[in-house]
């Protein structure tokens, strides 16, 4: 079951980096264009827009251009600040000034003070599901309306890494909504939209926020920091489920944008006259997940034996993502991406070696359930394969397709009664070893590790880069070689944008703040 | 009612000649035959179930069986029907989709007629239930199919089982009404009547006489209802809540291909014509039924 | 009059009742854990319980029926889930989008249905009878979802006539939302298009296979055009009855269509509310339903009533 998908994917690779630089590096020469209202065809929507609980991606698609945080990602998602002026961080890493910039204003017109900030770590510690992070502070101190002091009782090496996360993002809210229960708050922040017209399941609309402050140190847009600019009069999100719709409406002119297309999908739109299709790396990476408290994926043999048989290039082709081969759990290029002493276990394609391992693990034809879901096709498909591949090594295997929140329910509890099953990580690649953490304890219901758990401890207690990147090597072996994961591939994220959308920028997450409408 | 004491009575069988007169159910067979849309209906039903029955031995291939190199090939003398985008052979599917999509058809629609007639024979025969029985059967009657149907089958889980349990439950109200109507009619006639006085029980009656009566309405609304399930079972599918993949069935396979649909038209276009030819089948049956056995038997399933 | 339709909702509201109870149960049956979901992948095992403690998602079942059930005595369908809002306030929002694309589907089948009836009745057994006839077979036969996708690639890739998806409200521009209703209706129609069709020329060959209006022809006292008057009205009445039956189908049907063409409507928000295990939605939803379908369905005695005069309520 060979295949010729790198060059595939080069090839697709390389005509989405001809076409991105063409049309925009000669848009930014332009000058920009004023008002209109940017159509983006979105595959749903969101639910709810508390950044304190937000974790999808389409909630965070537009908290980002609602609110700010005090550090956020810069185009190469690394720490900056944005609300922010600068930061200093004590001798001991214990103790974190931000010194917060003048003369910020919510939508609502009032100014952003230190209380405003104090009010949302507070509230923060109570209602998010990523509150872990502030569990060692100590306390905060607001001197004046312009400082925030955030004092640890131990080192974190990474804490201002960690404030950047833009899964529940620290996006800063009025104190006034100190104590509105999660999910609850009044959408009132000091990003450079504010929310307009909300119809639930149907369309979302943020409107140019008039009384927006930009950074003026900075030349321009910078990822979730910089200098940011409005040049549209209002982006409106249409949730569009069926991705031929969104096709549809990429092709009739209906959206300018639009975002979750599969591999095939994007390629119908292809030579479509004014429609430029990309994808987006980095996105997120796709894993096969191995229960390793549930029989028979408890014994480690067994799924390394499930590793081995692991076909990287089919189920890259399966998934019908565009997606790209690495063996590292972070991305190329980036501070803990690992060299080859972590490939070793990946696209390893070993039948022999994966009999050799279950006959040593003593597997006698025990059922091996794989589960995905239907609501994901590209889980699903991965998993059929994935399935077929173990069958031919001989295992018993059975295939349990439910819907996603059965999945993603089993998935973090451990019931259901599965072994196998696959997601995709997006922001944890991204960001690094801490954001790590959760995820790899969790979906494979790791216990008593000490190899993790000493690793770790050592990273957050390392000042200097090299030694936390020394620690992650560690963690990122242990996971892959003790096959807790496997690690599929980096997907892209496949999108399309009107020619006549000019000033687009790649990122993470689509971005509406200097770009314009060239009509 | 002469053929039926005849096959009653084995030992007159064998020693009286056969009747003169054709039996009923001869002279219906007839009639069904002379029936055009019968005929025609009664055949593709035919073709389409020996295909599904004679299908390991049409095609050598598993209807799973992935092949990566081979996906997306269009429709050829290798694979008629073209490749999906595991490359699985989708004539193969579509063949081996006959069985579960026609077994999910079958099943419901016996189901519903199973449970149609008891709820409907309760709600004749007890006439003191009839108020409440009947009122519940309207109040589920006013949710669409499909909407019950969804329900159940979602707290059932993703089974073929539930797929059949939650359309036949969706169909039992209208198999009720029917069967309830017919047994009212045939309750007051005056064989049945007589039938009471000479002391016949309840249960006697109600096999005996009232239920084969009912036969006619029921069989030529199963016949609907198998057409119906056929098509709710796509669209279940197509909501991602019908038989779990990878099992084949016509919903699935389509719902599997959509993503495709311009470049791979094939993956959608021959699992759709064949929902359509089954459920045209099916209905053109149905259509020929009720003309030969119930002429009066109005189209309201 | 009124004292049918009291005792109808009277009738109506135990019955609402256990189909409320069964849909919670059924609800609560289901796998899958609505508090993970909200809380996110990354979340951890504390902050999923706390946000099912928010929830009242901790307490035993019983004690979950029995809060629900009171706060509906007191009109209070609770609070979804995922949306983060009323559940009575997101079902009246998606009510206009079903109700539009229900009533255009059913404006087009009515006219449509009950024509190609009369045309195939007139003719019959001429080939414009056939003809018409395999078109109405054919439109209860084929899978609207797959005439939904192959519609759109036809109609608004190809040809670009049509929006590929999405909803005008009513209120925004007239056009604007029949041109985004018409082609969603128009799939939506066809089943009950033919439905209707096969049923209105069976309810016209009936009455004009009776044997007086057989002699009448044979003497040709009546003309064939009052025969015809009296058969299409009588085949009305038929189409009365089972309006509220089509109505129902077409809202049954509007759950696909609107998952295709991404209409905001009742259907799209009572799978995803199942997928999401939105709980209170999907009992508020399947008792607003029930309730309208009753309401319907009384409506449609009342114009029985009055079409056919010889019916009468007491």
């Amino acid at each position: 079951m060979k295949h010729l998908t790198p060059r595939n994917l080069m090839l697709a690779a390389v005509s989405a980096g001809a076409l991105m630089t063409a049309p925009f590096a000669s848009a930014l020469a332009q000058e920009a264009k004023m008002g209109g209202t940017v159509i983006y065809a979105n595959n749903s929507g969101p639910g709810q827009l508390d950044p304190q609980m937000a974790a999808s991606l389409v909630e965070l698609e537009v908290i980002q251009h609602v609110f700010e945080a005090l550090v956020a990602m810069d185009a190469g998602y690394a720490a900056k600040p944005m609300l922010a002026e600068s930061w200093e961080v004590s001798e001991d890493g214990k103790t974190f000034t931000f010194k917060l910039r003048q003369g910020v204003k919510f939508s609502d017109g009032q100014e952003m003070t230190s209380a405003d900030v104090l009010a949302t770590f507070e509230r923060y510690a109570e209602v998010s599901p990523g509150k872990a992070t502030l569990a060692d502070v100590k306390e905060y101190r607001t001197p004046d309306d312009y400082t925030f002091i955030i004092e640890l009782n131990n080192l974190n090496a990474v804490f201002i890494d960690q404030l950047k996360t833009p899964v529940y993002p620290f996006s800063i809210l009025p104190a006034s909504q100190r104590d509105k229960p999660a999910r609850e708050i009044d959408v009132i922040g000091t990003g450079p939209f504010k929310l307009g017209e909300w119809v639930k399941d149907s369309h979302l609309i943020i409107e140019k926020n008039e009384a927006y402050v930009p950074r003026e140190d900075a030349e321009g847009p910078d990822g979730y920091v910089g200098k940011k600019t409005v040049n549209v009069d209002a982006v409106r999100y249409n949730f569009v489920p069926e991705g031929n719709s969104r096709v549809a409406a990429m092709q009739t002119g209906e959206a300018d944008i639009t975002t979750a297309l599969s591999k095939d999908l994007l390629a119908r739109l292809e030579g479509v006259e004014g429609v430029t299709p990309i994808t987006v790396f980095p996105y997120c990476q796709n894993y096969v997940i191995l229960h390793s408290s549930n029989a028979p994926t408890d014994k480690r043999e067994i799924r390394q034996a499930i590793r081995k048989v692991a076909g990287i290039e089919d189920l890259i082709i399966a998934s019908g993502e565009s997606a790209r081969k690495d063996h590292s759990m972070s991305y190329p290029g980036t501070d803990y991406h690992t060299g080859e002493e972590n490939a070793k276990w990946y696209d390893e394609n070993d039948i022999d070696g994966a009999m050799a391992l279950l006959k040593e693990a003593g597997y006698n034809g025990e059922e091996i359930v794989v589960q995905s879901n239907t609501n994901y096709s590209w889980m699903r498909d991965t998993m059929l394969v994935l399935a077929e591949q173990m069958k031919a090594a001989g295992m018993t295997v059975k295939v349990d397709i439910t819907d996603w929140t059965t999945n993603a329910s089993n998935l973090q509890s451990g019931g259901g009664g599965w072994n196998v099953s696959t997601t995709g990580f997006c922001s944890n690649a991204l960001l690094g070893p801490q954001q790590w953490q959760t995820m790899i304890y969790n979906f494979p219901h790791i216990e008593g590790n000490t190899v993790l758990d000493d690793a770790y401890t050592k990273f957050y207690a390392s000042m200097d880069l090299a030694d936390r990147q020394a620690a992650w090597q560690t963690i990122e072996a242990e996971v892959l070689e003790g096959a807790y994961m496997i690690k599929v591939s980096d997907r892209g994220s496949n999108r399309a944008i009107a020619d006549d959308l000019k000033g687009f920028r790649e990122f993470n997450m689509n971005i509406f703040w200097d770009v314009w409408l060239d009509r | 009612m002469t053929d039926q004491t005849a096959i009653q009575s084995p030992s007159t069988m064998t020693t009286t000649a056969p009747p003169p007169m054709p039996s009923r159910s001869r002279v219906l067979i007839r009639k069904l035959w002379r029936h055009r849309s019968f005929r025609l209906g009664a055949g593709i039903v035919l073709v389409i179930v020996v295909l599904a029955l004679l299908a390991p031995f049409i095609t050598d291939g598993s209807p799973n069986k992935m092949s990566l190199r081979d996906r997306f090939t269009p429709p050829s003398a290798e694979h008629p029907f073209g490749t999906d985008n595991f490359g699985r052979d989708i004539f193969t599917r579509v063949l081996y989709g006959a069985r579960i999509s026609l077994w999910i058809g079958f099943a419901s629609a016996m189901l519903a007629a199973a449970g149609g007639a008891i709820v409907g024979m309760a709600s004749a025969w007890f006439r003191r239930l009839d108020g409440i029985i009947m009122r519940i059967m309207d109040a589920l009657l006013a949710f669409p199919a499909i909407l019950l149907a969804i329900g159940i089958n979602a707290a059932l889980g993703p089974q073929v089982t539930s797929v059949i349990i939650a359309l036949a439950s969706a169909y039992v109200p209208r198999m009720a009404r029917i069967v309830r109507a017919a047994a009212l009619v045939i309750r007051e006639l005056d064989y049945v009547d007589a039938a009471r006085v000479s002391g016949a029980g309840a249960t006697r009656i109600i096999f005996r006489h009232i239920l084969p009566n009912c036969m006619a309405p029921l069989l030529v609304s199963v016949t609907f209802v198998f057409a119906y399930a056929i098509l709710a079972e796509a669209a279940l599918s197509f909501l991602g809540i019908g038989p779990p993949p990878p099992h084949p069935s016509w919903g699935n396979i389509i719902a599997e291909g959509r993503d495709y649909s311009v470049e791979a038209w094939w993956i959608m276009l021959f699992p759709g014509l064949a929902i359509s030819l089954a459920a045209l089948g099916t209905n053109l049956l149905g259509d020929g039924l009720r003309d030969v056995l119930d002429p009066r038997l109005k189209m309201e399933q | 009059m009124t004292k049918l339709i009291a005792f109808r909702i009277a009738q109506a509201i135990p019955v609402m009742f256990v189909v409320a109870v069964l849909t919670f149960l059924l609800m609560h049956l289901l796998p899958g854990d609505p508090a993970t979901i909200i809380a996110g992948d990354a979340a951890d095992q504390e902050s999923i319980a706390q946000i099912r403690r928010d929830l009242g998602l901790d307490q035993p079942v019983p004690v979950q029926l029995w809060l629900w059930i009171t706060n509906l005595a007191q009109g209070d369908f609770g609070r979804s889930l995922m949306l983060n809002q009323p559940v009575a306030e997101a079902v009246m929002q998606r009510l206009p989008v079903t109700l539009s694309l229900a009533f255009v589907a059913f404006v087009i089948t009515i006219p449509v249905g009950i024509a190609l009836g009369v045309i195939a009745a007139v003719w019959r057994d001429t080939w414009v009878d056939s003809a018409v006839m395999i078109l109405a077979l054919v439109g209860v036969s084929v899978p609207n979802f797959w005439i939904a996708i192959l519609s759109v690639i036809l109609f608004s890739v190809t040809l670009g006539w049509l929006p590929s998806a999405g909803y005008v409200p009513l209120h925004d521009s007239f056009s604007g939302w029949l041109a985004s209703l018409l082609q969603p209706a128009v799939v939506l129609a066809l089943f009950q298009i033919g439905y209707l069709a096969r049923m209105t020329r069976s309810a016209m060959l009936e009455v004009l296979d009776q044997d007086y209006i057989r002699t009448a022809r044979a003497k040709g006292v009546t003309p064939m055009r009052t025969i015809l008057k009296h058969a299409f009205r009588n085949s009305l009445m038929q189409v009365v009855t089972v309006s509220g039956y089509i109505l129902s189908l077409l809202i049954g049907g509007s759950v696909v269509i609107e998952q295709i063409f991404a209409m905001p409507g009742i259907g799209r928000l009572l799978v995803q509310a199942i997928m999401a295990r939105d709980y209170p939605v999907v009992q508020g939803t399947m008792l607003l339903l029930g309730f309208a379908f009753v309401f319907i369905n009384i409506v449609i005695d009342i114009v029985y009533a009055w079409v056919d005069p010889r019916v009468r309520y007491d």
